[in-house]
């Protein structure tokens, strides 16, 4: 009842609307502290990474490497990197900021983002215009993975044992035009299987956001489920789900190890942890021929290399084992295949990092068995002997 | 005498049980609010984890003002839910004028969210505040659900114009209200772009599962009360029109007969929506209170003929069918906080005064009752009064004009004259707009305290 000017609320109203969102705005800090973070956390790192990767020396690792995600303000960017031979040869945003008008801009930001880091070769690249905000998040997951590579170059000589899970094999399949953009599948097999399926692109914007955003976790589903490229199509996604089995397919097909030095094909990748490649000493050429591979698959040269042993079967699945050999000397050991399920998923978690480590001592395939891993161990000698043999040792 | 509806005694027995007054549970209420819009913009703080330049300020003020809009949005709806809590606690006037002081401001909020975002967006795009019509027709091309947003939006921009003072006055109520029930679509339809396009929930998939529990709770809480309970207990109680008496010029009763209606739950004081399932009635339903304490068997409304519709009361037949959603409103005994009670009433006012003058509990001389009307005939239901008063010991004043058409002094000091202990009194009053004013203003110069004075206006 009392007596209140109709006016005097709606003017108190805006006035506190409006000086709340302002106090709100400016309190956030003007640039993002994550990207000064960039700058000053870890120096050492990035130019260890890069004057290394100037003289020549693969310290940085080869393989996969997932940068943090780093915030924005129009939300998360992450960037995953393929290096190979202290290069990245391939760059790619595994998460960027989606929604209203960020669909649209990144589209057309991220591609380029992308060639720039293959081309730079470091995180010292150029923001996009009308995408700072992307381009630095972009920047900062790139540092992040580059800090990672560099990691696991320097650390690999006893890297080796860490990965529990080291038989992951990540391949990711040739692009595939569809009507509405290009569709890549990437899949993580292990034990034989798909264990992981799953779109690094795909169509967006528009009507094709909502309709990929639907359609691409069931056809990842259903690519897991078959094991092959057999899949249904998802309805209403007809052709995302054509270029995505095409696709599919063709990262299986660079997945079937045709042979010994097929594991070194192009499309595959070692998934982050999974096998990091030596450092090739400045000198590797000194001992040029000493162990030159027979191979002619060209799995070892010079000694130097990457060989796949054959797939032995056990009781309790297949196993493979893969080497990597420098100046003739086994520096690496990984089972890219191994049984899994059930107990035996545990058991070869126990196992395999042993054998490992006691193929790079041994250096042959004299290694003794892992206790409670008879089949395990003996697939696993049978299937080392037979990389050595490959590699001509 | 017909229009007296006995069975005081046993309804003052019932409500003498509380002479202590129930709070009002509207601070709660206001607090659950507040913290939930700081939850929302919580929700956008941690989102964002910097600004830097005018386009990423423009941006994140488009998002709160639209973060802001779309949580205010479901408290609007919820607020004419006719939850129970919030009509007979809070009290029906005060949450429609809640309903229509944040249902202006929410439409402020989207006008500006939409504006801020679009140019901001424009900004985005290199070019500046001219280019908003076509970045808003670009993106509403484009993003996902946008069209139904605008569309949305369209309706709500429509209703808050129709909404407006001097637009609505000359609309039809009936229409009107038609056209606000259209609010659902407008919600309805700028809903999805919220989740779809809304940079806090694509990233924040907690978020989305929260908004989906606000909207789905509120939809829920529309469907029971306003649709569910209404058919409940019109399917159980089966009101019929028992008989139209003249009590006053212009003022009639409706007496309305059903089954078990004591399982209503209605209290003097409350009222109810009437609607009359005759030919031009049909489609509009009216609040009026009950004039007398409910009866199981009978409920009665008196109506002063104001508007078109209650003109036509005095035409319905007896038999008609009657459709009733409530009971409403918070202006009961519970609100009594004292021993004395004083019933203010202007004209029409009179019938919930009246109901309550029956029912309060209290000794001889506890209650009084003040009738305004312009003259005597006017004092509708004076002989029913008359015999209440006589029966308890209450009492009775009326306040007429005189002869030559002055008005009578309600003032302070008259009031004090009349009634020595005034700020002793918890007040109930009901009269017209301009009435309930000049009285509130005597009272609280008498020295009765503002939180004593129980009112219900229904202007807005």
């Amino acid at each position: 009842m009392r007596k209140t000017h109709p006016l005097r609320r709606v003017v108190l109203a805006g006035a506190a609307t409006v000086s709340g969102i302002v106090l709100l705005l400016s309190l956030k800090p003007g640039s993002d502290s994550g990207s000064e973070a960039v700058g000053g956390v870890a120096p050492g790192q990035s130019i260890g990474a890069q004057e290394s990767a100037q003289g020549g020396a693969q310290a940085i690792g080869t393989g996969t490497f997932t940068g943090d995600a780093a915030d924005t303000q129009y939300g998360p960017v992450q960037v995953r990197l393929t290096v190979s031979g202290g290069k990245i040869t391939k760059a790619e945003a595994v998460q960027n900021p989606t929604g209203g008008q960020s669909t649209q801009i990144n589209d057309n930001a991220i591609p380029k983002l992308n060639q720039a880091a293959v081309a730079a070769g470091s995180a010292d690249i150029d923001a996009v215009s009308g995408a700072t905000y992307t381009s630095t998040g972009y920047k900062q997951s790139l540092q992040s993975a580059l800090d990672k590579a560099a990691a696991q170059g320097g650390g690999s000589a006893e890297g080796g044992a860490g990965g529990g899970a080291a038989q992951a094999q990540t391949v990711t399949g040739d692009v595939a035009d569809t009507q509405y953009g290009p569709v890549q599948v990437q899949i993580t097999v292990d034990g034989g299987k798909i264990t992981k399926a799953e779109a690094v692109q795909t169509p967006t914007g528009g009507q094709s956001t909502q309709v990929t955003s639907n359609a691409v976790p069931k056809l990842n589903q259903a690519a897991v489920a078959a094991g092959t490229a057999d899949i249904d199509a998802v309805s209403g996604a007809t052709y995302t789900s054509a270029g995505y089995k095409q696709s599919l397919q063709s990262a299986l097909d660079k997945v079937e190890p045709a042979g010994g030095g097929a594991e070194a094909g192009s499309g595959a990748e070692a998934d982050a942890g999974a096998a990091p490649s030596p450092s090739a000493p400045a000198d590797a050429g000194a001992d040029a021929g000493a162990g030159a591979g027979q191979d002619a698959g060209g799995g070892v040269t010079n000694g130097t290399g990457t060989v796949t042993g054959e797939v032995v079967q056990t009781e309790y699945g297949p196993v493979q084992v893969r080497i990597t050999m420098r100046d003739g000397e086994i520096v690496q050991a990984a089972a890219v295949q191994a049984p899994s399920g059930g107990r035996s998923t545990t058991v070869s978690n126990d196992a395999v990092p042993k054998l490992n480590q006691e193929t790079v001592a041994a250096g042959s395939a004299d290694i003794d068995a892992v206790s409670g891993a008879t089949y395990t161990s003996a697939g696993y000698k049978e299937s080392l002997q037979s990389a050595l043999d490959q590699a001509g040792v | 005498m017909t229009t007296t509806l006995a069975g005081g005694r046993a309804a003052r027995r019932q409500t003498m049980r509380r002479i202590r007054p129930r709070r009002s549970p509207a601070t709660l209420l206001l607090v659950a609010v507040w913290a939930g819009a700081a939850g929302v913009l919580w929700l956008w703080w941690s989102n964002t984890p910097s600004i830097s330049d005018t386009t990423g300020r423009v941006i994140a003020a488009g998002r709160i003002t639209g973060l802001l809009a779309g949580y205010l949005m479901a408290l609007v709806v919820l607020q004419m839910a006719r939850v129970p809590a919030l009509e007979r606690r809070v009290g029906s006037d005060r949450v429609t004028r809640w309903h229509a002081m944040s249902g202006r401001y929410t439409l402020s909020l989207t006008l500006a969210h939409v504006f801020l975002i679009m140019w901001g967006y424009a900004l985005q795009a290199g070019k500046g505040l001219g280019f908003i019509v076509q970045q808003t027709i670009g993106s509403i091309s484009v993003l996902p659900d946008m069209g139904k947003a605008a569309i949305g939006t369209g309706l709500l921009f429509f209703i808050g114009l129709i909404s407006i003072g001097p637009v609505r006055r000359r609309i039809p109520y009936d229409t009107w209200y038609h056209v606000h029930l259209l609010t659902y679509a407008a919600v309805y339809l700028s809903f999805w772009h919220q989740l779809t396009t809304g940079n806090e929930f694509a990233v924040e998939p907690l978020a989305k599962t929260f908004w989906y529990g606000l909207y789905g709770a509120v939809t829920a809480l529309v469907v029971w009360y306003r649709i569910l309970t209404p058919i409940r207990l019109n399917m159980r109680h089966r009101l019929r029109v028992e008989a139209v008496i003249e009590e006053a010029p212009g003022i009639v009763s409706v007496l309305i007969s059903g089954r078990k209606l004591h399982r209503m739950g209605a209290e003097a004081g409350q009222f109810f929506r009437w609607r009359f399932l005759a030919p031009g009635m049909r489609f509009s339903s009216h609040p009026y209170s009950l004039s007398a304490a409910p009866r199981p068997d009978m409920l009665r409304i008196t109506v002063k003929a104001i508007g078109d519709h209650s003109a036509r009361l005095r035409e319905l037949m007896p038999g008609t069918r009657v459709w009733a959603e409530g009971p409403y409103g918070a202006m009961t005994a519970q609100r009594r906080s004292r021993g004395k009670v004083l019933l203010v009433a202007g004209g029409v006012g009179i019938t919930p005064m009246r109901a309550l003058f029956e029912t309060l509990p209290g000794a001889a001389g506890d209650i009084t009752l003040l009738y305004r009307a312009n003259s005597t005939q006017d004092l509708a239901l004076w002989d029913e009064l008359a015999a209440i008063a006589d029966e308890r010991g209450a009492r009775l004043m009326y306040a007429v004009n005189s002869p030559d058409g002055e008005r009578p002094d309600i003032s302070a000091d008259r009031l004090r004259q009349k009634l020595p202990d005034i700020d002793e009194h918890d007040v109930f009053m009901c009269g017209p707009p301009g009435f309930a004013q000049g009285v509130y203003e005597a009272l609280r110069g008498a020295g009765v305290p503002a939180r004593r004075i129980h009112h219900e206006s229904f202007e807005m």
